[in-house]
């Protein structure tokens, strides 16, 4: 794991979140979805993790189970997810919360639904403050006023003022940043922290995120469904589809080198502004599959333009390629790679 | 009532240069639509909104148009103007010969049909009640158009060119498809009457990557089918570069910079595109030098600023921006501008260097066979 | 917890598995859909007993002069009997047959209930519809007058009108029908304005579609629904409202039988002979309007479930 530099300060080889076999599933009218599906990752501190994929392919519902916001009826979870050692599947409300905030923070897609519209922008973020730091009100008000200044809010005493509903999706988009960092976590789950705002804005959020990350050697899980926010913006990328990891490399080894047909399909899917106008796009047939009726073998399959009997018949396992952290789920992979072998004797001839 | 009236200012400028004597909509033939000097406003409380304040472009028939710009700047506004949705404040939209703006009630219904538009949200776009093969037989009933036996062959001849089957689709309702087959739906009813002119809005920004590439693939196959004219009206550039042959940017009710997509993509002039193009994100690591994205967000479009709208966020607004506003004007054959300073041509390769070096990558991405 | 928690992933559970087939190359191939019938969705065996229920009630009201009933008004020998063979509920203080009277009184409360909803639709559900699609200065005035007219003590109004006025079937039908109008105008123009934004009416205006058309054959359909089933409360509504008069002796007056005064007798008939008091007299009336009642709301309440339930999904 040559790009993932272990942190000498942690005592052992403990890393900062460690996923293990994680899998979350919700029961429905039409049956158990399993919307994560034996997903394992590491990360260290000051990393970033791009996790990509398409509507239903669990990149969300894995986002919320490592912060342990999925509990209650109808979701269960197996594996494991320990946060700086500590196991937080099945973790009690209490143990959360004062993980919540403090060490391990969430922002989210829509910035107006995760921010209460009634409340103003400083006690929003004041209260979490003085939740978790033994501070008194004038500090609380110094430091959110400081962090409104770092997210880059123009006139922050002015907005500590305000309501949710009067400031613009980038700006609120910046008051979660603040409230989420506003006890220095040292992970931060970043759930399509873009999606729906504009171009110059997205640009904005990003290199923000990016410079405050920097700033302080926070790790970051960065979930979204585009390749090019997470292109260069991570270190290393877990592509998912329908609930599992398909490819999980570091960043450059993925765009250089990738494996799992569906990771290029993805990227040939993507119009590209330095491709000339007109070019045909590299589509493939489909969508992405229904949880509840998953295709039997490979989820990819029935979508895939190499798919071959064993690929309908056995789903592959997540096996590691040559470049160290690079791992894929495919029987035929590309690249002239050899795949895993089957646990049962093949019939289709490669 | 209108900040700048029409003889004043832009108006005139554009007209001059968009308009239909322009070289590039060629004089020979007129364009298929002519938008000269559109404004819309809106109220909203006791204030006017200029959702469109003055904006003139001309569409070749068979060419794709695209309109590019960020949230709240009126590219939306501006596509349902031109289907009369919105009514227009002032301006004309000529269609095939036909001033829209002067026509209401049946004429204005019966001119339009040549006109047909296609929306973000694919589900909202249909009727929830309704079966599939109603919902696309609509126009065709609407209009009293052949018997049964023809519509129904119309229905289903069209419902197989954006990829469906009549037989399985046509007798179910819209919630049991998902969106982008749903959108699918939305295209073929548009196509049925036959329409010259195709108005796209964000249709592809609320699917899945793998799904929109489908679409913008089908909408190229069906335009070059049935000789369709298109205006692509979308926030991501790189969805409007792929499927446009000249792009107009909008900015703030105003277009900024017009131009062919290649030509506008690769050497920028107005400050604004420039920055929307280094605001882009690419698949691609190492595409990672960039200039500085654009700082702050779009003023108020109640109160635009006075002169050049894009003057605020501008890295090179001088104090003319500031009091005169800048006119369309071409720097090259159909390359427009409306900038006092718009960026030359050594500016233009810096700022694009790190587009040309993504190319390079770009061609890089792997396509070879497994085994 | 579930639903609130994955809005984002969650597939949506109606949407039929599909593999929309090889079409990258634009439209040539077919788009296979599966064939995954939509699951067919119970309204449940309240709901059937509960329509059953309105329906023979109805029909009972329809046909009760040629059903083998007792005269509601031949006063007999036997007077504050109990159930038997020959009086199935008993007879009142007069002699009267209980059970016909029944019968025949719920032709009063099923005329005001659905005389005064319909009339309430076609006035307030009309201005609704036509205020929500149109807007602008006709959707300013209908609104306003709506609000006045929900400011104003409505009950209060009916009695006063029908005191000076003198109460008769039509008229307390058409007032408790104004009276209810501006109530279904708010109730029909929200629904309209949350059809009438939407993208498919926009489509059918650039299609070509008439004003008319697109009231009728585009947002009528959908409101449809929801219209129904506030309109079988409304019913319900009514028909208590109608009951309060009568029971105050202010609606149609005697001989004529209704569930109301029927009631309003029972009061004095208890009264005005003491220790023969006569429960049948009181039971039986408010049996029927309890079911008659219960009935409406329940297959009302039902229906917007149901439907609320496909539009969520949608």
């Amino acid at each position: 794991m040559s790009s993932f530099p272990t942190d000498p300060s942690l005592q052992g080889d403990v890393p900062l979140l460690d996923v293990r076999e994680l899998c979350t599933s919700f029961s429905t009218q039409r049956g158990r979805l399993q919307a994560v599906d034996q997903v394992s990752f590491q990360l260290e501190q000051g990393q970033t993790l791009g996790v990509v994929g398409e509507s239903g392919s669990g990149k969300t519902v894995l986002a919320r189970t490592i912060m342990g916001l999925l509990s209650g009826g109808g979701i269960e979870h197996s594996g494991s997810v320990r946060f700086e050692g500590q196991e937080i599947l099945g973790a009690s409300n209490a143990v959360l919360r004062k993980l919540w905030g403090a060490r391990m923070a969430m922002i989210f897609q829509d910035p107006m639904t995760a921010l209460n519209p009634v409340m103003r922008i400083g006690r929003q973020i004041t209260e979490s403050l003085r939740l978790h730091l033994d501070v008194d009100r004038a500090e609380a008000r110094a430091i959110a006023l400081s962090l409104l200044t770092q997210v880059g809010i123009p006139s922050p005493e002015e907005r500590f003022k305000s309501h949710p509903g009067e400031l613009s999706g980038g700006m609120r988009q910046r008051v979660m940043i603040a409230i989420a960092l506003a006890c220095s976590p040292r992970l931060l789950l970043a759930d399509e922290p873009t999606t729906g705002l504009d171009v110059t804005v997205q640009a904005q959020i990003l290199d923000l995120l990016a410079s405050l990350q920097e700033e302080r050697n926070m790790a970051m899980i960065l979930v979204t469904h585009d390749l090019g926010v997470v292109a260069t913006r991570t270190d290393q990328i877990i592509v998912m589809y329908a609930g599992r990891i398909v490819e999980r490399a570091p960043t450059a080894a993925l765009f250089s080198s990738m494996a799992m047909p569906y990771t290029e399909a993805l990227l040939g899917s993507t119009p590209r502004l330095s491709n000339p106008s007109h070019t045909r796009l590299a589509a493939i047939a489909g969508r992405p599959p229904d949880l509840a009726a998953l295709p039997s073998g490979c989820s990819f399959s029935p979508r895939c333009r190499y798919a071959q009997d064993l690929c309908r018949r056995q789903a592959p396992p997540l096996v590691a390629a040559e470049t160290p952290g690079h791992a894929y789920a495919c029987w035929f992979p590309l690249g002239g790679r050899v795949g895993p072998a089957p646990t049962e004797t093949p019939v289709s001839v490669r | 009532m209108n900040a700048y009236p029409p003889q004043a200012g832009m108006g005139v400028g554009v007209g001059s240069v968009v308009g239909p004597t322009s070289h590039y909509a060629s004089s020979e033939e007129r364009p298929l639509l002519q938008v000269q000097d559109l404004r819309v406003d809106f109220r909203r409380g006791r204030s006017r909104v200029q959702a469109v304040a003055g904006v003139s472009f001309a569409i070749r028939a068979g060419e794709t148009l695209g309109l590019v710009g960020e949230s709240g700047c009126g590219k939306s506004t501006t596509g349902r103007a031109i289907v009369q949705v919105a009514r227009p404040t002032g301006g004309s939209i000529t269609f095939d010969g036909v001033d829209l703006t002067s026509l209401s009630g049946s004429r204005l219904r019966r001119a339009r049909v040549g006109i047909q538009m296609i929306f973000q949200d694919p589900i909202s776009s249909l009727n929830p009640r309704r079966r599939v093969r109603d919902i696309v037989a609509e126009p065709l009933d609407i209009w009293k158009k052949g018997a049964k036996a023809e519509r129904d062959a119309v229905v289903t001849s069209m419902l197989e060119a954006v990829g469906l089957s009549a037989e399985v689709a046509g007798p179910r309702r819209p919630r049991e498809f998902s969106g982008g087959q749903c959108q699918r739906i939305s295209i073929a009813r548009a196509l049925v009457m036959e329409p010259r002119l195709l108005i796209c809005d964000e249709v592809v920004s609320a699917l899945d990557v793998s799904v929109q590439a489908q679409i913008l693939n089908l909408l190229e196959d069906l335009k070059a089918r049935y000789g369709l004219t298109l205006l692509f009206i979308a926030h991501d550039l790189a969805v409007v570069k792929n499927i446009s042959d000249r792009v107009a940017v909008m900015y703030l009710g105003k277009l900024c910079e017009i131009a062919s997509a290649d030509t506008l993509y690769r050497s920028p002039a107005h400050h604004y595109t420039q920055a929307l193009l280094s605001s882009a994100v690419e698949p691609d690591p190492s595409a990672t030098e960039r200039p500085p994205a654009l700082q702050g967000e779009p003023p108020s479009p109640i109160h635009p600023p006075s002169g050049c709208r894009f003057r605020t966020r501008c890295p090179r607004a001088a104090a003319r921006c500031a009091a005169e506003e800048p006119a369309m004007r071409e720097i090259a054959p159909g390359h427009a501008v409306a900038c006092h300073f718009p960026l030359s041509t050594s500016d233009q390769s810096q700022a694009s260097g790190a587009t040309a070096a993504g190319a390079t990558a770009a061609g890089a991405a792997p396509s070879v066979s497994p085994g | 917890m579930t639903e609130r928690a994955v809005p984002v992933e969650a597939p949506d559970p109606r949407t039929p598995v599909s593999t929309e087939a090889a079409d990258a190359l634009g439209g040539a191939a077919v788009a296979a859909i599966t064939e995954v019938s939509e699951p067919r969705r119970h309204l449940g065996v309240v709901f059937w007993v509960s329509l059953g229920w309105i329906v023979l009630t109805i029909l009972a009201a329809i046909f009760a002069n040629v059903l083998p009933l007792q005269d509601p008004n031949l006063q007999s020998a036997t007077v504050n009997a109990g159930p038997s063979a020959a009086h199935f509920f008993g007879t009142d203080q007069l002699g009267r047959d209980i059970f016909s009277r029944v019968i025949f009184g719920s032709r009063v409360s099923i005329v005001v209930g659905f005389g005064a909803i319909a009339i309430g639709l076609l006035t307030g559900g009309t201005l609704g519809m036509v205020a929500a699609y149109y807007r602008g200065a006709v959707d300013v005035v209908v609104n306003a007058v709506s609000y006045v007219l929900l400011a104003f003590p409505a009950l209060v109004a009916v009695i006063a009108i029908v005191t000076f006025w003198k109460a008769s079937l039509w008229k307390i039908t058409l007032i408790i029908g104004v009276a209810s109008a501006p109530l279904i105008f708010r109730i029909v123009r929200a629904s309209t304005l949350s059809y009438a934004t939407r993208d498919f009416v926009t489509a059918a205006r650039t299609l070509g579609a008439t004003n008319r058309r697109i009231l009728t054959r585009e947002l009528l359909p959908n409101i449809l629904p929801t219209v129904v089933s506030f309109s079988l409360i409304g019913v319900a509504t009514v028909i208590v409202l109608e009951g309060s008069l009568a029971f105050l002796g202010l609606s149609i007056p005697g001989p004529t039988p209704s569930w109301g005064n029927m009631l309003n007798q029972s009061r004095t008939g208890l009264n005005t002979i003491p220790g023969q008091s006569n429960p049948w007299l009181v039971i039986f009336p408010a049996l029927a309007m309890f079911l008659f009642l219960i009935s409406l709301n329940l297959v009302g309440d039902r229906l917007r479930q149901h439907f609320d339930v496909s539009e969520i999904k949608l």
